[in-house]
């Protein structure tokens, strides 16, 4: 070997030296730790599990004759090579937006703005296939989608279950309203797989989630002006906003109390009954379906409402309105230690005419609620709640929710059972009648 | 020895004015507005003194100051061997919807307007061997909207305000270089540094419950770009020059407090924010011909493509929708020098008019502005002292709004 040659094999390996030094820097290393996460269940049995134990592998919980594990991909390939049978299911394990609570890069903080509920909605849709699905209702004057999420085991199917309907934001201000019907939506299929009445009430029921209703506003609450409350609607007048909780048909405009004529106003209930895109999605939506109760959530005052609104009459059927808030308040208070008071709305709270529960109970005779989630007055918080209370004020409002999807099948059930008991004692009837006429 | 302190002090002249506060005069607000939406305009290119003011924004193809550093840096090597600039501007600009005015939380009966004047402009140019070397600094965009309150009272009792203020501006530090290749061609090139501020407040009280909401965001930005341009002197007469501006992205760590404040409940809540986001500036490319009827009269054009569909922002972490339209601004002015001999000393007395299509990016409202502009000056000796102003109409919006512009300038030759 001469001296160049020696010099060209030095430069070489100097070369390759530097280009797997730089490759050391630019190519990431691939960390066990960093390999993806599956979560995998394996069927429970004697002697599968015995093996299963031997493998040091990270054992979850056991569930319906199942052992769930957390595997990475090397766990997976050594049982893969034991010929051992597994079944994936990370669908049931979500990632939604939990960092959002400690995040906080956006103006909502841990409130949901529009695309961000979509987003949240989808992945639900996305990690829950067979239990919900989204659905849009309507198209506000802004472009945006109104949403609303299914939730019902054979969820793709129209089946003769039980429909219950949960509202939010139809104010834009009252942000926690999002809030709760979501998370109950987020609940009722994460906890499905885990929790026998969870599922119970899925099984049996079609559950129906309109959680933001007027995403128009709410997009203006959050990058302009934190109270504005109404849509978005550019009026006659130049004002702006129709109070679309003014606006529903049912005694709409019956004084000027419970809603007003003018534009400008914070409670204007537009220029005719349903004139409001939201108003007409609701109104459609609820027409196609046979809902058998129904919660609309607002804030604040800490109540639970029930018809009339317009009028301090009470309502017909007021017991039975009246028994089941007074159940879901007595559910609600051990939770927090928080009172919701309850009544009819118009004697208990304020005067309001062409609001959704008013319309929804005159519509369907259902058991319709308005609930004003917390705090109880303006020096509380007002329209204002901290991130950390959304937690315990779901948590509070989910036995309310759970109970009225309850007393929603039992009543169901019991109005199935009612035909039967007639159809069972029809033939007598017409026996004796044939009897008579001969 | 006088030069160098001289020079000394022209440049602490700059470095005062890379902090010079504008002076705001608020009256009102209006607009359609976004919060980072350039008062007056969003095609902003260029700085326009009063020379190319009066003469329809045009400043492609002829020297005036030292503000070609920014139009086109080419055109340094035809100012003289060293220069100073200063620039004062004074703008009105009348707005419609913006921010909490006009879109439904408090409404106005004629459209808000909003006063400036300010020192916006200084620059140094120098020029050796064929080669031209500027520093400039320049606000370049303001932000500021009109103060508004808003009182309430009941039986002569105030129980309810709101205030709302939003002020910002991005200052541009520009060095350029020029050269010149052969009698007809120049080039050059500019390397601009960017920094500026939006700040935004919304504040309510209550008063008989002590209650106040408040709403408070910030923002810094800082970003580089590069601009440059190209002049061919094709005979005595005409001249044509191709401009551009690169893209960037204007990075702007953002900051938000939202709160809730009712001391009688024992009541602080607050949502904060923090975000590093950021904006990215389209491309804008321009072209210019200029045509000298003889050593007095010319005739000007400038054209400028602003490619804002390329537009984007991302705002405390959230991809905003603008949805913005690529625009046009077009300039045609005229300039003729008057010959005075005053003390013994030839005096030149430049006439300009001009006018300017300026078409916004909004798509909805389509609108543009047309603007008339005029001006005049007087050169003598080494001291060039222009006035232009121009005033502008908007039309597609339906508020008619209104933007005048004075600028005053000075420039002298060391």
């Amino acid at each position: 070997m001469n001296v160049r040659e020696r010099k060209m094999k030095a430069r070489t390996i100097i070369l390759a030296f530097v280009l797997l030094a730089l490759s050391s820097l630019i190519l990431p290393a691939l960390d066990e730790d960093k390999a993806p996460l599956n979560i995998i269940s394996v069927e429970k049995n004697s002697s599968l599990e015995k093996k299963l134990r031997s493998m040091d592998l990270d054992l979850l919980f056991e569930w319906e004759g199942r052992i769930f594990i957390l595997a990475r991909d090397p766990d997976l390939l050594a049982l893969d090579k034991l010929n051992f049978p597994y079944t994936y299911e990370n669908h049931r394990f979500p990632p939604l937006h939990q960092d959002r609570f400690y995040a906080q890069t956006n103006l909502n903080g841990a409130y949901h703005s529009y695309k961000e509920l979509e987003t949240d909605l989808q992945a639900l849709e996305r990690f829950y296939p067979q239990l919900a699905r989204i659905f849009t209702i309507g198209t506000t004057l802004e472009n945006r989608k109104i949403y609303a999420l299914k939730i019902s085991a054979n969820v793709s199917q129209d089946e003769n279950e039980p429909e219950v309907l949960f509202l939010g934001c139809h104010h834009a201000r009252e942000w926690i309203s999002v809030e709760v019907p979501f998370l109950l939506a987020k609940h009722l299929l994460e906890n499905y797989a885990f929790n026998a009445d969870v599922r119970r009430i899925v099984n049996q029921s079609e559950i129906w989630i309109v959680p933001m209703l007027n995403p128009d506003g709410l997009e203006y609450s959050i990058h302009y002006y934190r109270y504005w409350r109404k849509n978005r609607r550019l009026n006659a007048d130049g004002s702006y906003g129709v109070d679309i909780n003014r606006n529903y048909g049912y005694a709409w405009g019956y004084d000027d109390n419970g809603s007003s004529p003018e534009p400008a106003a914070d409670v204007y209930r537009g220029s005719a009954p349903f004139s409001e895109p939201e108003t007409r999605a609701i109104r459609d939506f609820v027409q196609q379906k046979h809902f058998r109760a129904m919660i609309t959530y607002h804030s604040y005052s800490q109540v639970i409402l029930y018809p009339w609104g317009y009028t301090k009459t009470p309502p017909p059927n007021e017991p039975l309105l009246n028994g089941i808030a007074a159940s879901m308040s007595q559910l609600m208070n051990p939770v927090n230690g928080r009172t919701y008071g309850y009544g009819e709305s118009g004697a208990s709270l304020y005067l309001t005419n062409g609001d959704a529960t008013d319309w929804i109970f005159s519509a369907s005779g259902m058991p319709a609620y308005t609930v004003e989630l917390p705090p109880v007055d303006q020096l509380q918080g007002g329209f204002f709640n901290t991130e950390t209370d959304i937690g315990p004020i779901f948590n509070e409002n989910l036995p309310a929710a759970l109970y009225l999807i309850d007393w929603s099948i039992q009543n169901f059930r019991r109005a199935l059972r009612r035909p039967q008991e007639r159809e069972a004692k029809a033939p007598i009837n017409k026996m004796a009648r044939s009897s008579k006429k001969r | 020895m006088a030069k160098p302190s001289l020079l000394a002090s022209l440049l602490s002249i700059l470095a005062v004015l890379s902090v010079f506060p504008v002076d705001a005069s608020a009256q009102l607000v209006l607009g359609q507005y976004e919060e980072e939406a350039p008062l007056r305009t969003w095609n902003l290119f260029g700085f326009q003194t009063a020379p190319s003011l009066g003469r329809g924004d045009t400043a492609f193809t002829v020297p005036g100051d030292g503000s070609a550093a920014l139009a086109n840096p080419a055109l340094l090597l035809d100012l003289p061997r060293f220069t100073v600039t200063l620039n004062a501007t004074s703008l009105f600009s009348s707005l419609h919807k913006f921010s909490i005015v006009n879109t439904g939380v408090l409404s106005t009966n004629a459209n808000p307007s909003l006063g400036l004047n300010a020192l916006d402009f200084g620059g140094l140019t120098y020029q050796f061997k064929g080669w031209a070397l500027a520093l400039t600094v320049a606000l370049m965009e303001i932000y500021d909207r009109p103060s508004t309150r808003y009182e309430a009272s009941y039986n002569k009792v105030l129980y309810y305000t709101l205030d709302f203020s939003q002020k910002g501006l991005l200052r541009n530090t520009n060095l350029s270089l020029a050269r010149r290749l052969g009698r007809r061609l120049q080039i050059g090139v500019g390397l601009n540094l960017v920094r500026g501020e939006l700040k935004t407040d919304l504040v309510e009280t209550y008063q008989e419950d002590g209650i106040t909401i408040s709403d408070h965001k910030s923002q810094e930005f800082s970003g580089f770009y590069l601009n440059g341009g190209i002049i061919a002197r094709f005979t005595d007469k005409w001249a044509a020059a191709l401009v551009f501006r690169s893209p960037y992205t204007r990075k702007s760590p953002s900051k938000s407090q939202l709160e809730y404040a009712a001391a009688a409940g024992d009541t602080d809540i607050r949502i904060t924010a923090s975000s590093s986001d950021a904006y990215k500036q389209p491309l804008v490319i321009g072209a210019g011909v200029s045509y000298k009827f003889n050593s007095n009269f010319q005739l000007v054009s400038d054209l400028s493509f602003f490619n804002w569909s390329a537009y984007k922002i991302e705002y405390f972490g959230e991809a905003m929708e603008r949805n913005f339209k690529d625009t046009l601004k077009w300039g045609l002015g005229a300039e003729y020098a008057v010959h005075l001999r005053i003390f013994k000393a030839d005096g030149i007395v430049p006439l300009r008019i001009g006018a300017v299509y300026d078409s916004q990016p909004m798509k909805k409202p389509d609108s543009a502005y047309a603007y008339f502009s005029a001006g005049t000056g007087f050169h003598w000796k080494k001291i060039a002292l222009d006035i232009g102003g121009s005033f502008g109409r908007e039309k597609g919006s339906g508020n008619s709004l209104e933007a005048r512009r004075i600028s005053l300038s000075l420039c002298l030759e060391l």
